[in-house]
């Protein structure tokens, strides 16, 4: 029979500090999907590493400190990402080639750019093809960022929320 | 083989199981209740009370999500295009050339309480004409029973979980007020009031099992607005607080979690003999004089296919052959826009305001079965920045960050949930070649759109987009379908009950026709689905009418 499977975690481990596990999954296959279409040569990718200092430069592009609020790396969250793409993951192979594409750019690495100049590499990024590392490792990126970064109550400032819904909860009145 | 004597087995232990095992432990008799899931703790497996909290869903907990499969869900013509779902981050998903499950699916807890437990507690009468689809409208099929019928034990069951609701009764006419005063509206839930007075879709507050009073030891709602995570206030009246407490204060329940049921005996004469179950790695005979059937839509016909024999070859309950046919899935759309002015739309209780004007079976335009609406913003996520970051604001930097900290609280979200009328094409089957870690065979959904599905959630969708527009919200910034995704909490109908035993599975009681002493208690029973109300309340209030009937 022709079926699908679908998602289940009859063994999944309580991961506290993970991306909850189908959302993990999910952008496991985007990783994987996009690198089958863009890596023609087996070589391509299969040794890359991630260029540490440059995806903190990313990240940090996407999500800087302001008055409010800590910049993303500070939160730790490319130390994070780090666990979630080990070495030899599809993850992994994406980071690495976004992050090696990125110190290609300019004979300074990316980490060296001025603010502007790297805030106008992620707005080319944002709106490239997603079926090219580029647009790929920057949408797989930010989303990855802003789902570690905001759920960290440091983010919380300026914002209405308690760092957990319970046990206060928000009784009324709500204006 | 146990050697242990019960008056009654049940398996499951959600909203029929439940409220079975607390009807016949307080009429006194000796329960064995089966839950194939573990039971939770809300301490540990309830992921609200530390930072974090919003990256993790739930339920996480090993063996609290049943494998399933998915067959056919239908193609996806592109003239329904308007229905895909997409968000303002992430644009318009790739379509596919066929409807795919979504990374939910059929969303459920397998565990005590069931899906009770991720319910956010809507406690639905059903509209007294959806119980009339064929006689009235010639689709689908009629209740063996009325609505009058079911309304005295509507009313005890409201009583016993709890629940808060308006002072108005509407088309669903009521023997008592509901037990408790209704919740105050939300913020969101308040601007899509005014908005559908403008527009002919009235909001009342909807009626919720969460304590807007203490009631039985349970405290009242604090409007953390997470229900769908597991609440452990324990003012959600979800059964393994309701029920099952009660019941198993009786002394005279057994409930044993994590015990998998793969196989039901019967006897030479029809009637069922016994339940085989596996529990801590050992496969358990255990005899009973009534079997209740209490897993859902789903599993519910995988154990009954599953357990043939050579004297009933087809499965078993299946001398009809509607056994796994008829499977409804409800119809969802939401549709989302951030409202300037709108603040702590994340605060409140989900699901608090709901319109009911198009519920019964001809109340919507063009299309038959019916739809309501809710505020649903709570119940979509939206209450945290990480769900804003990653589907509503877009951009990056300094000025993303100043954006997403003013449009913080200020999503507005309707949520349309709409009738499906059994199809052939739409049914639960075995898999031929996948079985899960017992052996037994796992359940495939097959499940398609007709054309009155697409064209209620087309009504759904623009009656969706025109309330926003009605709050002055002017751009909307994510939308989501039944049309391109299966995501479905409620489904039904693949054990249908009727006075026909050649065309349904049981007597109007959910007493097999073929079996006298087998039961069912779950929404596999329904008929039809209603107009989109939730069906807990209606499941329990069938299982206490069946424990009566077997109690005599």
């Amino acid at each position: 029979m022709n079926s699908t499977r679908a998602p289940d975690n009859q063994s999944a481990p309580l991961l506290k500090s993970a991306l909850a596990v189908n959302r993990r999954d999910a952008i496991l296959r985007l990783a994987s999907g996009c690198l089958v279409s863009l890596v023609s040569s087996p070589a391509v990718g299969q040794t890359a590493t991630i260029e540490r200092q440059t995806l903190d430069a990313v990240i940090d592009t996407l999500l800087p400190a302001d008055d409010m609020t800590p910049s993303a790396t500070l939160l730790g969250v490319s130390a994070e990402l780090m666990l979630l793409a080990p070495k030899g993951s599809s993850l992994h192979r994406l980071f690495a080639l976004g992050t090696t594409w990125l110190d290609t750019l300019d004979a300074r690495s990316f980490a060296e750019l001025p603010s502007e100049t790297r805030q106008d590499v992620l707005r080319y990024m944002e709106r490239a093809d997603y079926n090219e590392v580029p647009g790929r490792f920057f949408q797989l990126l930010r989303q990855m960022t802003v789902e570690i970064y905001y759920a960290q109550p440091q983010t919380y400032a300026g914002l209405s929320l308690n760092p957990a819904p319970q046990p206060e909860g928000y009784p009324p009145p709500w204006t | 083989m146990s050697g242990e004597v019960y008056d009654v087995v049940i398996v499951g232990s959600g909203a029929g199981g439940a409220a079975s095992a607390w009807a016949h432990t307080t009429a006194g008799l000796k329960v064995l209740l089966l839950e194939a899931g573990p039971r939770f703790d809300p301490s540990q497996d309830y992921p609200l009370t530390e930072p974090g909290w919003e990256r993790r869903t739930f339920p996480v907990k090993s063996g609290s999500r049943a494998q399933i499969l998915y067959g056919d869900l239908g193609r996806l013509d592109p003239a329904n295009a308007d229905l895909q779902s997409w968000n303002a981050v992430q644009g318009k998903r790739p379509l596919n050339a066929r409807r795919q499950p979504s990374r939910s699916g059929y969303s459920h807890v397998m565990g005590v309480g069931g899906s009770t437990l991720h319910y956010v507690g809507e406690a639905h009468r059903l509209h007294p004409e959806s119980f009339k689809l064929a006689r009235d409208h010639g689709i689908g099929a009629d209740w063996p029973l009325e609505y009058q019928e079911l309304e005295p034990y509507y009313t005890t069951a409201e009583y016993l979980i709890g629940v808060a609701g308006p002072e108005t009764d509407g088309a669903r006419w009521r023997s008592a007020p509901y037990p408790q005063s209704a919740h105050p509206l939300s913020p969101a839930a308040q601007r899509l009031a005014e908005a559908g007075q403008r527009i002919g879709l009235p909001f009342e507050p909807n009626a919720r099992a969460a304590l807007s009073q203490p009631l039985d030891g349970r405290p009242a709602c604090n409007y953390c607005g997470q229900c769908s995570r597991g609440c452990p206030l324990g003012d959600k009246g979800s059964t393994d607080v309701t029920f099952l407490r009660h019941a198993e204060a009786t002394g005279r329940l057994k409930l044993i979690p994590e015990a998998r049921v793969v196989n039901i005996e019967a006897a030479r004469d029809g009637r069922i003999a016994a339940v085989h179950y596996v529990h801590e790695k050992r496969r358990i005979r255990q005899e009973t004089p009534q079997l209740i059937l209490a897993c859902g839509a789903v599993q519910t016909p995988r154990l009954l296919l599953a357990s043939h024999s050579t004297q009933t070859p087809d499965g078993l309950a299946n001398g009809s052959g509607q056994v796994g046919r008829n499977f409804m899935e409800t119809l969802s759309w939401h549709s989302t826009a951030l409202l300037p002015g709108l603040r702590n739309s994340h605060m409140g209780l989900p699901a608090d305001a709901v319109a009911w004007s198009q519920s019964a079976p001809d109340g919507a335009a063009d299309a038959f079965g019916g739809c309501r609406y809710t505020s649903a913003v709570q119940e979509i996520g939206l209450t945290g920045p990480a769900a804003y970051a990653s589907r509503l604001i877009t951009g990056f930097g300094a000025a993303f960050k100043t954006r997403l900290r003013s449009s913080f609280g200020s999503a507005i979200t309707v949520g349309a949930t709409g009738a499906v009328i059994a199809d052939a094409r739409s049914y639960i089957a075995l898999s031929e070649d996948e079985n899960d870690s017992d052996g037994l065979a796992l359940p495939v959904i097959n499940s398609v759109l007709t054309s009155n599905s697409l064209t209620l959630l087309h009504n759904m969708a623009s009656n969706s987009r025109k309330l926003l527009h009605s709050t002055g919200a002017e751009t909307i910034v994510e939308e989501f379908g039944s049309w391109d995704e299966f995501t479905a909490t409620h489904v039904f109908g693949t054990a249908r009950m009727g006075i026909d035993s050649t065309t349904s599975v049981t007597d109007r009681f959910g007493r097999s026709h073929d079996h006298p002493n087998l039961w069912i208690a779950d929404a596999s029973v329904f008929p039809s689905s209603g107009g989109g109300e939730g069906p807990s309340l209606t499941i329990q209030a069938l299982a206490l009418r069946q424990a009566e009937r077997i109690s005599g």
